[in-house]
Formats: structure tokens, sequence, C-alpha cells
């Protein structure tokens, strides 16, 4: 049952021989597929065929895709198996992330009274400060994220050039992990995503592979494509340290790392920080519970990669300026909390519990064994004080039993 | 009605009175207990009985057992002739519980007790109802003075159990930061504090007992800007001169008293809306 141990919110139990999780603890995370021998958890996740019903299909691939198939895999031959199974287009991200981390610097000039501003772009994080810290919601970015605009953009583009309803183009967002998918199918930061709806990278990476291998040796005839650009992408750690005009920008990667950091925000303890990126995933993306590659050989990869291919992406920064004053970057509405749930919605109630809750946990063992079917000694207290867990279910208190 | 009495009384004599029968621990029966606690729910033992107490119960099952062991308390006596079955006298000789069943019911034990000579049977304990002061619950911690590299540990663990008891957000976000600077000034100018979290459904209590040179001028000390931190620990971020005034500013009410060379006490009081 290693899922309950690895979940970083604590939301997993072993009831009656059967896994359940608490809904308001979950920040979809993944942690409990990428650990799990069984399979047992089913990420809501959509299908090549699910498409049909869109007449012109643009896939909007994260960027960690090209990280996935080696060194000798130019990130275009991966576009092209895309089309070869069935996509009308394939738009990256980098454009988009390059705008909007020159965007991003240039709103942090005009110096945000609420500060330090945390990346919206891992919507994994943005869950855990919804459930854990609705203090700090008031810091989450308004700016929305490069795949939203991108597949804003690019529906729109194709639109006109097609001639075609926007209703009747598809974007299909090609991801690292589940959180994202849950950020467009239930978006928590807006009412309803640009994007329509996401395959898992490990699910299209049998699909492309063998596209990819046969045009390899082939390049040359490879024909090239207007909508690439191989510059830097979001999703790769210290994007924002690297890249964005300002030095007083932080870059987090792992879940316990970020309560860290978020616990000493909380406070006030974390000063002379303007922007922070931080991604629930170690290695940020590449980490991801959908990717295929190893997160380490991913990130050789991807700084190799750019090495190679990466070109400069020239910009009008007047007009993407204009477009910031417009508002055409930023979310429709404020981020809200999503609570959840605490001893008891009276606070008599709550504090009668809390005493339960300490008084048992002194007398168990604290070895966290996990056996009672909670992650720790602490979480199997509260389930008791709570009336979800018996104590008889501690094997500490089983004399009959052994 | 759970009701506690904080009278010793010894075991072998409200035996006597209850005329019961020694289940389990029959070489223990004279050692004195701190009180009697009556009921059937047990979550109310957990959360309102106190430790050396005896466990009045109708409730014949391992719950019981293993709640009072958790209560800290001395031993169980069940009422109306309730013979527990050998799980729960198994778990009452490991953990050294005395385990005694009377024929009397729940309401003529209690009365028994309360008659018991020399107990300090003060019959109206029994009748007093349960105290209302009992929706708050106390945490201690220590404070080490010049330890910045625990600093702030405190106002974390202040942090975690209030944002476990449930409080609103913003009110906890007030006591964190209040208590953070009342740490750090205990770390920077003190030599050690006890620290004294009260939390209840009415407000929100932080004590801070230091033991250091004291604050002169308390006046001054309240503006904004004004510090005695030296040159290290300003190099380090600290002294700032916003504590006190964080302090005030994110506190409902505020007392300070502080005497020279000895050492200053600060209450903070939040109240819950």
């Amino acid at each position: 049952m290693k899922c309950i141990k690895a979940c970083p919110t604590k939301a997993i139990r072993l009831r009656h021989d059967k896994i359940t999780y608490f809904d308001d603890l979950c920040v979809d995370c993944g942690a409990c597929i990428n650990v799990c021998p069984e399979k047992v958890f089913v990420p809501v996740i959509d299908e090549i065929s699910d498409f049909e019903k869109f007449e012109f299909k643009i896939a909007i691939p994260s960027r960690i895709l090209y990280t996935q198939f080696g060194l000798n895999i130019h990130p275009i031959q991966v576009h092209h198996a895309l089309k070869k199974i069935g996509f009308d287009a394939v738009v990256d991200t980098s454009k988009v992330s390059h705008e909007m981390s020159f965007v991003i610097s240039e709103h942090l000039k005009t110096n945000p009274e609420v500060k330090p501003i945390i990346s919206s772009f891992c919507p994994s994080l943005i869950r855990l400060i919804q459930v854990n810290y609705p203090n700090l919601m008031e810091l989450i970015s308004t700016f929305d994220v490069p795949r939203e605009i991108t597949a804003k953009e690019s529906k729109r583009k194709y639109a006109k050039e097609k001639g075609i309803s926007i209703n009747k183009i598809g974007a299909i967002f090609i991801s690292p992990c589940p959180a994202m998918v849950v950020s467009i199918k239930q978006p928590a930061e807006k009412e309803k995503s640009w994007i329509d709806g996401a395959i898992a990278i490990k699910d299209i990476y049998n699909i492309i592979l063998p596209e990819i291998i046969k045009t390899q040796g082939n390049q040359e005839s490879g024909e090239t494509d207007e909508y690439f650009f191989y510059g830097k992408g979001w999703g790769e750690i210290d994007y924002v340290p690297k890249y964005m005009d300002s030095e007083r920008c932080l870059s987090i990667t792992g879940i316990d790392n970020i309560m860290m950091v978020l616990n000493d925000i909380e406070d006030s303890k974390l000063r002379n920080v303007d922007y922070i990126e931080a991604f629930t995933c170690t290695q940020g993306c590449i980490g991801g519970a959908f990717c295929f590659e190893n997160p380490y050989i991913s990130r050789h990869h991807s700084i190799m990669l750019e090495k190679r291919h990466s070109e400069p992406i020239a910009f009008n920064e007047t007009e993407i300026l204009e477009k910031y004053k417009e508002k055409y970057y930023f979310l429709g509405h404020q981020i809200l909390p999503r609570p959840k749930r605490s001893l008891s919605s009276d606070l008599a109630t709550s504090i009668k519990r809390m005493k339960q809750k300490e008084k048992i946990y002194l007398k168990l063992p604290k070895k966290d064994c996990g056996l009672c079917g909670a992650p720790t000694c602490e979480t199997f207290a509260q389930d008791c004080a709570q009336g979800e867990a018996d104590l008889t279910d501690c094997i500490f208190f089983k004399p009959s039993s052994h | 009605m759970p009701e506690n009495r904080d009278h010793s009384i010894e075991f072998e004599k409200i035996k006597e009175s209850l005329q019961a029968q020694i289940i389990v621990g029959n070489n223990n029966t004279g050692q004195y207990v701190s009180g009697i606690y009556a009921s059937d729910l047990m979550s109310d033992v957990l959360a309102y009985g106190k430790s050396g107490a005896v466990l009045l119960t109708g409730l014949n099952t391992i719950q019981a057992a293993i709640s009072a062991y958790m209560a800290e308390f001395k031993g169980i006596i069940f009422i109306r002739s309730k013979i527990p079955d050998e799980e729960i006298r198994k778990f009452a000789e490991e953990k050294g519980l005395v385990i005694l069943s009377t024929d009397a019911d729940m309401y003529e034990a209690c009365v028994k007790i309360a008659s018991i000579e020399g107990g300090g049977g003060v019959t109206k304990d029994i009748t007093e109802p349960t105290k209302k002061a009992e929706n708050f619950t106390v945490y201690t911690f220590k404070i080490d003075g010049q330890d910045f590299a625990s600093a702030g540990m405190v106002s974390t663990q202040v942090k975690t159990i209030l944002k476990s008891i449930g409080y609103e957000s913003h009110l906890i976000r007030r006591v964190a930061i209040s208590t953070y600077e009342a740490e750090m000034n205990v770390v920077m100018h003190a030599k050690r504090a006890d620290v004294k979290l009260t939390a209840s459904d009415k407000e929100i209590d932080v004590i801070i007992v230091d033991e250091g040179k004291g604050i002169e001028d308390i006046e001054l000390a309240m503006k904004e800007g004004y510090s005695t931190a030296t040159e290290e620990q300003r190099a380090m971020g600290f002294g700032a001169g916003m504590g006190l005034p964080n302090i005030k500013k994110n506190s409902d009410k505020l007392n300070i008293e502080s005497k020279v060379d000895q050492g200053t006490i600060i209450e903070t009081i939040f109240y819950v809306k």
C-alpha cells in the first residue's frame, strides 16, 4: 500500500481492504499513480478516438513530450508523427511562453502590491494552496498559463484561416501529469478551459513512436512547420530565474519543499522575493506521473535538445504590451479557496475532538506502520477522533489476535 | 452526565461500597485514584477524562478498555453485573488496568461512591453540570534564546494546531505572524521562554513568558523601526524594529509586562468572530 504513504496530503486510507480517499484533500499530484503496482488509480483521460467529433484537431504538446524520445529525435519529428496519426495541426507552446515571461517581467516592474506572486502553471500547486493555504490564495498569479493562451490563439487563428466555426476546432493537450488534465476538465482557474481534451504522454508514446522511427534518417525531406519554434519552455525547472528579467525569482520543485516555502510565506518569513515558480513534481513537469522517461534522463535530453535546436524567438514588444493592457494574458476571475475537511464544522466540537486526538496519539506506538490503513499514527488518531476509524484497527491494541 | 471528581479515593473503598467483584488486578486495589468518570460515551472519556481516574461504565467492549487506557485511567468499573470477555481482560492485564464489576446501576453506583467517607465524598460534585470551560485546549512550548536555527518552530506548531482545529484562515494568519514576531524577540533578546497557547471557541490566547534583559521603555519599543538588535542580527535580516508593532497590529488585545534584567511577559488575545 505504497500509495497511502506516498500521498503528500495524507488523503488515502485502506478501509475494509479497500483503498478510499478524501476527495477534499486530494491535490491531483499523481504521486499515488506513480507508485501503484496494481494500477488501481485510473486518472480521467481521453483517447484519440474521443476527438473524432472535431472537424479540425490541434495537438498542443507539453514541451516534456520532446524530451521522451532521445537526443537524436528532433522535436519537429515529433510534430510530424502527431500529424501522421490524425492531428491537423501541432502547435508548440514556446512562443506564448516567451511572450508571457516578457509580460510577467514587465508586470513585476509595475511593483504589484501583493508579493510574492506564485506561478499558476502547476495545477497541483494551485490545489495545494486552495486546500492547505487558503491564506495565500491572493498570491496566485492572475496570469493564465501558456498552454491555455496557445489553445485560445491557435483556435482563433485556424478558425479564420480555414473558415470553420471555432466550436468545430478541437485543441488537445498532451499532458505530463493528471493535474493538468483535471485543470482542463474541471478547471479551478476559470469556468471553461480553451482546451477540449487531454491525452497522457504515456498513452501517445506508443502510438507515435513507430511514426517517429519511420522518419528517422529521412530528416531532409521533413517539411518545416510554420508554427514550430523550439524555444525555451515553461514546465522546466529554473526557467523563471534563468530567463526572466527579475533578480527576485525563486524556483522550487517537490511538494514537501513547496510546503516548506509556503509555511515561511505564511509566517511572513520570506521577504525579498517577487515571483515563485513551483512544481509539485520533483524535477518539475518531467517528473509528472504521465511521463514515460525517467526524469533525470529527460532533463538531460531537455538541456541537450535546447543547446542543439533552440532558436531565439522574435516578437513585437509593443504589440505584446498592448495585449497585456487589454488583459489578454489574464485569467477571467479570482481563484477561490477549496474548503477542506476539519475536525468539525463547529469550533467547540473541533476542540473536543482535538483533545481526543491528542490523547489517542500519545498512546499510539508512533511507529507509523500503516497497518491500520492510515499513513501515520497522527492521521489515525485524527480519524478515530472524527469517528472515521476504530481504535481497535490499531494492531497494538489487539491483545487476543497475536 | 459525565463528571470528574478531583478527590483522591482508595480503590479498595470504592470496591467495598459497591460490593464489587475484582475481575482483573487483584493486587492493585490498594492504590488511590484521582476521581471517578461515569460515562458510556467514549469520546467524552477521551476528551474530558483526567488521568488517574476510574471509568464507571456500562459499555462492555474493548473500546471502553482502550479508551480508559488512552485517557490514562487506573481502571474500569462495569455496572449492572457486566463481566468483560477474554479480550478485554487480557488487554487490562497487559496495560495494568484494574477491572471491577458491580451489580449496581449507574445512578446507584454514583450515589454510593459519592457517599464514601473520607473520600472527599461531597455529593454535589456528582450533580453539578459539566463546566463550559471544557471547551478549550492548552499547549505549551519552549523557546531557546539565540537559537536562530530553530527560530519559527513554535509559531509553525501553533499554526498547525490552529489549522487542524479549523479556525478561520485569516485569524490563524494573524496568530501565526504575531507569535512569530514574539518568538523572534525571544530568540534575539532573551535567554529562554515558555509559551502557552490556549485555544477555545471564543478566543485564542498566546502568552510568552521570557527570562531575559526585559524592555526598558515599552512605549519606545512599540514604535515602528525602533530596535535594539545587534549589527549581526540585522545582517541576518532580523531586528527591523517591526516586532512589537506587528504583534499589536495583528492581535485584538496585547498586554506587556516587563522588568529590566528579569524578563518580559507578552500576552496576546485574538477573538473568534
